[in-house]
């Protein structure tokens, strides 16, 4: 993807310019119509990426970012010697790949379980419910897992039932990303079927039938047409899943955290959130965000690649 | 149905209705628990441990405190109206350039795409957005919660998959009848891509409720604040001095606040949670459309 | 892959597009080239004009309105508790809309929300587009502290601006030169006009300030009922926690009680019973850093004792406010620390209606055997220790804001800004100022800060000086004199005064303190509930040295010597 451009036959650019002045006429309306779209990507999105050399350089407010003396790598050195910096990439690595092993493929199997029920109305009424924890905003959540997982709360409540010790679990540093990914399982594991349900009801109808003729039972049917069917879609969504095996959004987290259990649950996210809004090291922030960035987006060129391999689909 | 069902299916089935059944009951009994909770006496909820089958007596006093707030209504009524006035903006953008990227004959389309994707995955960071939505002026207004956020890259990605799933040959007739493109969007593509427009509605809309974090960084006028960050102040801040211990303490002199924050929770989710089943058609079928090509 | 290329090409062409343009278009924006307004001088001096002036032009007096056409001023200011229980703005509050109306200025209030205001301030000063007005912790709250902001062309140096046009503040400089020598930068400049200052500004030689806002409060009947005094030692304070613990002096027949109680890391305030503090600190002419100090081990060993026999809450890490109030006014806390109205009267007015035969009192603060009591409450020593009001460098009415901000420092301001309104919230008999029944009694069952609050920051920080009869009318509850009294026992001595760090020295410090203060933060929490073993304490020291704490401590001596030398 990356390989250096072979040289350009000659008059291809002026060829190039030739086909856009035609395009331009032809299309007028269209390149108006541009406007508005380009103009908020150039404003909002690319105009402030001049912002990401404050990683390069010692962020000082009173210069302004492009007045700010450079440093170099400075700050990439200093993330990499930072005493953190195994700590949040080993949690950030971690709580993806628990919720890669544990919240993926729930939706999936969920998605099956619920395509067996043949009680319409039944089907609309679970749909309903199991999507209606992702309406609820993070704030309510954050403050539902406090609350639930308090000395006195819920979770302790029922532990206690049974006999159990009532710990703060929020204190446990053992317990914060069982927490993390568990909450993260009810919340969004019903909304996660609807990208299956609906790659389910594209399945043609006239393959069942004719399994059941020939005398398949329902496991035999979801084994050889559902599964298949769907496995195309699970294929993309993992994909998608790995190329985002750096990221944890902070919010969630900060919501959640405290000092005492930094250890298992600081990620990079939070590590940049911290340094940057509340230490004022925008640049050491902004180094590690490039980072980040840039890890993401090998890892998607990657999944990209892979993806086109495997199911002859890819994001571009 | 021709076939008989076996016995095992009917098993299958039995097993599988009891446990869509506990899935129900676990998804919604924090809700229930939280809606209970909310209602029930102060003194009785501190008193209780374990699960709640029903309200530890009735009290609407915590919602009466929660409605007191004067903070509460004020910053429902901003949410309400960045929901509305950011997802309409929302709609129009990614509308407009999910439809120029579905152009077949649009010469720069794929470029346009990648000039898209790009920001998906590199940006300025928090302070050069901070400094151009400052110095923009937007600062401290209600559009810097809707401006900068007009289009999600994300969404317009699932938006153009739909829109390129619609047959050629329909923008072609009306491109020989003489329509423009702009007809074209509005009277063609648009009626048939409503589900996905739902779908959009949706995301967006779901998107402002929950935001906060540009409100947090970008608006410094209580009166322009959404309740998200309202909520922030009461379930999360461990502020001394957070609105709800001063009220509780001092003007009712009964722990309440044990209770408004299983009020706070109610009132910031319930409406969200009955408005949703009346999109829901839409979302599932808009959804398919994206993910049968997709 | 051809239409990848292109992509591509396409793609890196219109981002450098984008980011020529960027430079170009941010490069007249930014900060540096912009041109900074001499103090007291671009602005219009609408006022300057009209008012009685010395010689030299500088005003004897603030007159009134400061200016003839209407401004707006824009107010950085966190919102505090006591107020916002009833208001959402100051603009609400009946002394600000006194001052507008007074001054012609319209102050435009920006509040960040609750919990917030660092990161709010952070992006602020980031963005180098400041409001006009910012008050805040200059001395604590941004890396590099008031010098740094200074040399970044972000807040004024208020020197000339003070000289001129801010008679009532320069008075008290020049009648109490102590005053002006702890507003100082070592560079000599004033940079903002202080918060919640003493009335009483006066330093004798023990440091006897009037003010206590801070300190140890325990239940007094629990006490009676084990049999044991108020405790004053740390081996007292044991033996008056395991009293606590064991012997159900809440008498519900459980064992429920949670002797002490705290909020995260207020439990560091204990180690000031080794005569140490949780930051930079004095001891004798030297500047120290208590998690540095060899006590700090000690204080961690003791701490982490209490915690494994249940003598602290298991949970302090995780209490906020709402569990704070809940445990106490449950009776299941014992003792705790806060402050003297927002803790303390609060709790004993509570707990009135709750518990009638409950009281609450103070200690003085707890010191080990052999040792004293020190105070480390700044706030009561020194005008500048916390917060003040700084003017933006980029300020278009830097003279009106002088004046404006002049005002609390005035007989009037000070009546309007400790008092409020009179025949409202106060009345004024030949000089005695009197809280109205209306505050001390509020009909709304507002504390009393609370329902002066609505009329007057007087209870809180405004840039005035607090007044000393306000605050004895209110902490009228016995229990509040009570523990004032014993707070002052504490000596101030070890006290880090108002020093001020050079530009280059301010960088250096943030950068180091700022990897100190998240590790030891972390770790404090750790020791003390035994994650982290005590015989690791040489690591961790050896990991603070590591960040480089001997070179802060070196710098903060150093300004220490140019502080004692003003």
């Amino acid at each position: 993807m990356l390989q250096a451009a072979p040289a350009r036959k000659p008059g291809r650019f002026s060829q190039f310019w030739g086909r856009l002045r035609l395009d331009f006429k032809r299309n007028r309306a269209l390149y108006l119509l541009a406007i508005p779209v380009v103009a908020y990507y150039l404003i909002f999105c690319y105009l402030p990426m001049y912002g990401a050399s404050i990683a390069f350089k010692d962020f000082s407010a009173g210069r302004g970012i492009l007045g700010s003396p450079w440093a170099g790598f400075k700050h990439f050195a200093a993330f990499f010697q930072d005493i953190y910096f195994f700590r949040i990439l080993r949690n950030t690595v971690l709580i993806n790949l628990y919720q890669l092993i544990f919240a993926f493929p729930i939706p999936v199997l969920l998605a099956l379980l619920i395509n067996e029920i043949r009680s319409l109305r039944f089907k609309k009424t679970v749909q309903t419910v199991i999507y209606m924890p992702h309406f609820i905003s993070v704030m309510v959540i954050c403050g539902l897992i406090l609350d639930f997982t308090a000395r006195n709360g819920l979770i302790n409540d029922v532990i206690a039932l049974f006999g159990g010790e009532r710990t703060n679990i929020m204190l446990e540093a053992s317990l914060f990303k069982p927490v993390y990914v568990l909450s993260g399982i009810w919340q969004e594991a019903g909304w996660g079927t609807i990208i299956y349900l609906a790659a389910l009801t594209g399945v043609d109808q006239e393959l069942y039938e004719a399994a059941r003729i020939d005398g398949a039972g329902r496991l035999r049917q979801m084994l050889s047409i559902t599964i298949p069917c769907i496995m195309p879609t699970v294929v993309i969504m993992l994909i998608l899943r790995i190329g985002n095996m750096m990221n944890v959004g902070f919010e969630k987290i900060i919501l959640l955290y405290n000092p005492t259990i930094y250890e298992t649950s600081d990620v990079i996210s939070s590590y940049v959130y911290r340094k940057g809004l509340l230490d004022f090291n925008y640049s050491f922030s902004a180094a590690v965000g490039l980072f980040n960035s840039a890890i993401n987006f090998a890892l998607v060129l990657a999944a990209n690649r892979i993806s086109r391999a495997v199911n002859e689909t890819s994001l571009w | 149905m021709k076939i008989k069902t076996t016995p095992a299916e009917k098993l299958f089935t039995a097993v599988n209705t009891v446990f869509m059944l506990l899935l129900m009951v676990v998804t919604l009994y924090p809700l229930v628990y939280v809606a209970f909770a909310s209602v029930s006496s102060p003194e009785e909820m501190v008193r209780h441990t374990g699960i709640l089958l029903r309200p530890l007596g009735f009290t609407t006093g915590a919602y009466k405190m929660v409605f007191d707030n004067p903070m509460i209504l004020q910053s429902y009524g901003n949410t309400l109206f960045y929901v509305l006035a950011g997802t309409a903006l929302n709609i129009v953008m990614t509308t407009l350039a999910a439809f120029l990227l579905s152009r077949r004959s649009f010469m720069i389309k794929n470029a346009l795409m990648m000039f898209v994707v790009f920001t998906m995955f590199f940006n300025g960071g928090l302070i050069p957005n901070y400094l151009i939505v400052r110095s923009l002026g937007l600062y401290n207004t209600r559009l810097a919660l809707i401006l900068p956020t007009a289009i999600s890259t994300y969404n317009l990605i699932i938006m153009r998959t739909s829109l390129l799933a619609l047959p050629a040959s329909l923008e072609e007739s009306a491109k020989i009848d003489g329509a423009s493109e702009l007809t074209v969007l509005i009277k063609i593509i648009l009626p048939l891509s409503m589900p996905i427009v739902a779908v959009m509605i949706l995301f967006y809309g779901v998107g402002h409720w929950n935001s906060w974090f540009n409100a947090m960084i970008y608006l410094r006028n209580r009166e322009l604040y959404p309740l998200q960050l309202i909520l922030r102040e009461i379930l999360i801040s461990s502020s001394t001095d957070s609105m709800l211990t001063n009220l509780s303490t001092s003007v009712d002199k009964e722990p309440v606040s044990e209770i408004v924050k299983y009020a706070t929770i109610m009132v910031a989710t319930v409406p969200i949670l009955l408005v949703y089943p009346f999109l829901q058609k839409y979302f599932v079928k808009g959804v398919m459309i994206g993910a049968v090509k997709g | 892959m051809m239409t990848k290329r292109r992509w591509l090409a396409a793609a890196l062409t219109l981002s450098l597009a984008a980011s020529a343009f960027s430079a170009c278009s941010s490069g007249k924006g930014s900060a540096s080239s912009a041109p900074q307004p001499a103090p007291g001088g671009s602005a219009p001096a609408s006022s300057a004009a009209q008012g009685e002036t010395e010689a030299d032009g500088a005003l004897t007096e603030l007159h009134f309105p400061i200016t003839e056409k209407p401004i707006t001023l824009t107010w950085f200011y966190e919102l505090d508790g006591k107020t916002s229980v009833t208001k959402k703005s100051y603009g609400e509050v009946a002394a600000y809309q006194k001052l507008e109306e007074l001054t012609n200025i319209h102050i435009e209030w920006q509040h960040p929300p609750v919990g917030q205001t660092k990161e709010q301030f952070n992006l602020m000063m980031a963005s180098a587009d400041l409001a006009d007005i910012v008050f805040y912790d200059w001395r604590n709250g941004y890396p590099g502290g008031a010098t740094k902001a200074l040399s970044e062309n972000l807040i004024l140096p208020l020197n000339d601006l003070i000289e001129k046009y801010s008679p009532n503040i320069r008075r008290v400089i020049e009648e109490k030169p102590e005053f002006g020598k702890d507003l100082r930068t070592d560079e000599g400049f004033y940079y903002c006009y202080p918060g919640g200052s003493y009335e009483l500004y006066q330093r004798s030689a023990e440091l006897k300030p009037a003010f206590r806002t801070f300190g140890w409060q325990i239940r007094q009947d629990w006490l009676d009922k084990v049999g044991l005094d108020v405790p004053e030692t740390m081996d007292e304070w044991y033996e008056v926690l395991t009293a606590f613990k064991t012997q159900d002096p809440n008498g519900n027949g459980q064992a429920d009680e949670i002797p002490l109680i705290h909020k995260g890391n207020d439990i560091n305030q204990w180690l000031r019973a080794w005569g140490s503090y949780y930051g930079f600190y004095l001891e004798g002419d030297t500047v120290k850093f208590g998690p540095y100090d060899p006590v700090y081990r000690d204080f961690l060993e003791t701490m982490n004792q209490w915690y494994s026999e249940g003598l602290l809450d298991v949970d302090y890490v995780t209490t906020d406010g709402k569990q704070f109030d809940a445990k106490v006014s449950g009776s299941i806390a014992g003792a705790w620390t806060g402050a003297t109205s927002g803790t303390l009267g609060r709790f004993v007015q509570l707990m009135k209606e709750k518990e009638p035969t409950a009281k609450i009192t103070g200690t003085v603060q707890p010191y080990v055997s052999g040792g004293k009591p020190y105070n480390f409450d700044g706030a009561s020593f020194y005008p500048v220790e916390a917060h003040g009001a700084a003017i933006s460098a980029k300020c278009k009415y830097a003279v009106e804001a002088a004046q404006l901000l002049d005002f609390g420092f005035s007989e009037e301001g000070d009546a309007l800004y400790n008092w409020g309104i009179e025949g409202e919230s106060y009345t004024n008999d030949n000089g005695v100022f009197t809280l109205t029944e209306k505050i001390t009694n509020n009909p709304d069952g507002l504390s009393l800060d609370q329902a002066l609050a609505q009329y007057a920051p007087g209870a809180n920080n405004g840039v005035m000086f607090n007044s000393n009869s306000l605050w004895n009318q209110r902490m009228w509850l016995p229990e509040q004199q009570e523990a004032v009294s014993r707070w002052s026992v504490g000596s101030g001595e070890r006290i880090l005064p108002p020093i001020s760090l050079l530009t280059d020295e301010s960088s250096k410090v943030a950068d180091i303190m700022n990897k100190v203060n998240t590790y030891t933060d972390e770790m404090l929490n750790k020791f003390i509930m035994g994650i982290v073993p005590l015989s690791e304490f040489d690591d961790y020291v050896k990991n603070i040295q590591d960040m480089g704490i001997e070179e802060a401590l070196v710098i903060e001596q150093t300004a220490y010597e140019r502080y004692k030398n003003r």
